[in-house]
């Protein structure tokens, strides 16, 4: 994210600069469980399925082309838009949060940071669980609603959209504060007293200074959301009911059900592939735009 | 006449709460605080480092809101009124110039909040970085620039709007010595160009002598002295303004009445070296010394003359300030030199400057040796200790503007 100016650059000793020793333990644990995997994964999406799951080894365009087949098309974007709209609740949600975080006391700002990071000393089903006992047809909410007699039949808010939208928004939530209130917490505030002192209202002040200032936060926050959240599974298993499809549930049966390890290789490779061209597109405009250096 | 102020400060406080989380302790920054500012006037605010500048300035900005008082800018009253609404513009005291864009967005920033057009932006913009010699720099980030230039973007990022106001929080203070002197004769060369009120904060008194049409002396959010900065240095109104204005040599003790035979009446300190005079009322003793017995005397070290023998005997010795006392110090500052003289152990060392002219043949003064340090009563000057009397008693010379506008 730190583009530098040809200034700020400190002259690299020579192009030819040694491998340093320091990387080899990350080299190679990216070599072995991501690089390689990967390699695996995109070769077996060529091959041939046999009966009983096994491998037959011919070469066999046929799962792309049934990747692109109109159902699994529509689960792809279905996906696409659960990342989508989850990274731009998250975004939302998270923003006034990192934000106040950033400009709080110390100590406020311990507790805030807690209360943020601690939902994680539990375990992530568990989690779900819970919401669930919250959001559920018998859950707590329901039940409250249903006592002050505000509702008259429970509001079905798990087993639909709803409630993986609710799921995903709970479980990502952490991934956008953090880079967000990273990127903040070093801002220097008195750049928004110098946009009011020069004219510039509220609303101005946060799109021509914070807003541009915040962009790395920004993109940090939304790379780790949009990606995981564009393969996840174990959300819309939990609370989007039977009939909820998104690419990771597909993904996971292809592989465990249908024991079709080709087909659900190529999903996995379009999965990759999109993630990587959306990683391409944000990094590029970041570039461009001539964002924030710290 | 109020239309002649471009600010007016009436009894303004602000406090803070206390930074502990436990306490509910209240930490008063800025102390009923009252000035008044000329349009067009270059106006200082000198004090020490946490005295409440910052605050003040802030205050007039809108980026604070005063906890009690009234500012009125030009007659109206703008208490609460948000600073974008304000035409009131900054030099912050870090330059707080947008790392995200480049130079010419910076200065421009205020006009596109505006909604100036883009021509006349491009127009005012340009000028003034001409103005400041920074025309080729338009294009490049902040980080790309020194110290001195930033200051220089800082500058006209806030004039380019042609604010009433210019508010400037010790602009100079990052710059080196030569760079800021040259700023200093810019700031002014500029501020007598475009008319624009200018309020200078800086914590160096030689900044704010040079370049003042008037100063305001602050210290634990009062203030203890408003002048042009003869009265400031010549007549010092409290200790601590003589103290933190040029060198003072200052003694306090009890003060009396006292007249000669000739009827030249005088304010006696009984003080650690003796007995000292003042002339009474000749602009430097504000006060009977029945009103304040507790007073200080101060003498500037240039009034100060260095003998070898005693003065007394001669003409017209009667009245003069004398003591003696051992020469411990002496430096050399190329024009003049500074010499200390021990006069006794409960005094602090008294303090003479001595010019070295090249008609007058300077005394070869030499450590350890003892001399006569002798002044007229009508160099000394007399101030109440309590630096609140010494404020009320400043309050009817420093008139309020309306009356001396044209003075
Ligand atoms: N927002 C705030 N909350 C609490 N205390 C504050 C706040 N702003 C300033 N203060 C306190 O008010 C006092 C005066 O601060 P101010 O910034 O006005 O000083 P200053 O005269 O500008 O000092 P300097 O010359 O060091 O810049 C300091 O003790 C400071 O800690
Ligand atoms: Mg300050």
């Amino acid at each position: 994210m730190n583009h530098a100016t040809p200034a700020s650059v400190p002259l690299s000793p020579s192009p030819k600069k040694k491998f340093p020793l320091m990387l080899v333990p990350s080299a190679l644990w990216f070599a072995i469980f991501l690089i390689i995997p990967i390699l695996i994964v995109m070769s077996l999406s060529l091959l041939h399925k046999g009966s009983y799951g096994r491998i037959e080894f011919t070469l066999d365009f046929s799962n792309y082309a049934r990747a692109l087949e109109p159902v699994y098309l529509k689960i792809i974007l279905r996906s696409l838009w659960l990342a989508t709209y989850t990274t731009g609740l998250c975004l939302l949600l998270a923003y006034p949060l990192a934000y106040l975080m950033a400009r709080s006391r110390p100590r406020t700002r311990k507790i805030l940071l807690a209360l943020v990071v601690v939902p994680f000393w539990t375990n992530f089903v568990i989690r779900i669980h819970a919401l669930k006992l919250i959001i559920g047809e018998t859950g707590l909410l329901n039940q409250i609603l249903t006592e002050l007699s505000i509702i008259t039949r429970p509001l079905q808010m798990t087993d639909n959209a709803f409630g993986v939208g609710m799921g995903m928004v709970y479980n990502y939530l952490p991934f956008m504060v953090l880079p967000l209130f990273v990127a903040l917490e070093k801002l220097d505030f008195t750049l928004l007293d110098a946009a009011y002192d020069l004219g510039a209202s509220r609303l101005q002040s946060f799109f021509r200074v914070l807003f541009p200032l915040s962009m790395p936060g920004i993109v940090t926050g939304s790379l780790f959301v949009f990606i995981p959240a564009f393969g996840e599974f174990v959300i819309p298993d939990m609370l989007g009911g039977s009939q909820s499809m998104y690419v990771g549930n597909i993904i996971t049966e292809t592989f465990l059900k249908s024991r079709d390890w080709p087909f659900g290789s190529a999903l996995s490779t379009f999965l990759v592939l999109l993630a990587m061209v959306a990683f391409m597109i944000v990094l590029s405009r970041e570039n461009k735009t001539q964002g924030a250096k710290f | 006449m109020t239309e002649t102020l471009a600010l007016d400060f009436e009894n303004v406080s602000k406090s803070f709460a206390a930074n502990s989380d436990k306490s509910s302790a209240i930490n008063v920054v800025v102390d009923s605080l009252s000035m008044q500012v000329r349009k067009g006037e270059f106006f200082s605010v000198l004090g020490p480092s946490g005295c409440g500048k910052t605050t003040t300035l802030r205050m007039i900005s809108g980026l604070e809101t005063p906890t009690s008082g009234t500012i009125r800018m030009s007659g109206r009253v703008v208490n609460g009124v948000h600073p974008h609404k304000r035409n009131v513009h900054t030099v912050f005291q870090k330059y707080a110039l947008f790392p995200h864009l480049n130079v010419f967005e910076n200065v421009a920033f205020g006009l596109r909040m505006k909604k100036v057009s883009s021509e006349q932006i491009k127009r005012r913009v340009n000028r003034m970085l001409e103005m400041v010699r920074l025309e080729t720099y338009a294009d490049r980030m902040i980080q790309q620039l020194s110290g001195g230039e930033q200051q220089r973007v800082a500058l006209v990022r806030a004039l380019v709007n042609e604010p009433e106001i210019l508010l400037l929080d010790e602009p100079l203070g990052a710059l080196d010595l030569k760079l800021r002197e040259q700023m200093q004769v810019e700031l002014v060369a500029i501020q007598k160009q475009l008319g624009t009120t200018f309020i200078f904060v800086t914590h160096d008194q030689g900044e704010a002598l040079t370049l003042s049409d008037r100063i305001a002396i602050m210290n634990r959010g009062r203030i203890e002295q408003i002048g042009t900065p003869t009265e400031v240095y010549e007549h010092p109104a409290s200790i601590f303004v003589a103290k933190f204005v040029g060198t003072s040599n200052v003694f306090e003790g009890t003060s009396e009445f006292e007249s000669n035979s000739q009827g030249a009446s005088f304010v006696a300190i009984q003080t650690s070296l003796g007995r000292l005079r003042a002339k009474f009322h000749n602009g430097n003793t504000r006060f009977h010394p029945r009103d304040v017995p507790s007073a200080a005397l101060i003498v500037r070290p240039e009034k100060i003359r260095v003998r070898v023998t005693s003065p007394s005997g001669e003409s017209g010795s009667a009245d003069l300030n004398s003591v003696r006392g051992t020469l411990v110090e002496r430096t050399y500052f190329g024009p003049t030199t500074q010499i200390k003289l021990k006069i006794n152990d409960q005094a602090a060392p008294l303090i003479a400057l001595i010019a070295n002219q090249a008609s007058v043949k300077a005394p070869t003064l030499k450590l350890g040796e003892k001399y006569y340090a002798v002044w007229d009563p009508g160099d000394s000057i007399i101030v109440p200790s309590d630096a609140r009397v010494a404020a009320a008693l400043d309050a009817p010379i420093s008139q309020p503007l309306g009356s001396t506008a044209t003075a």
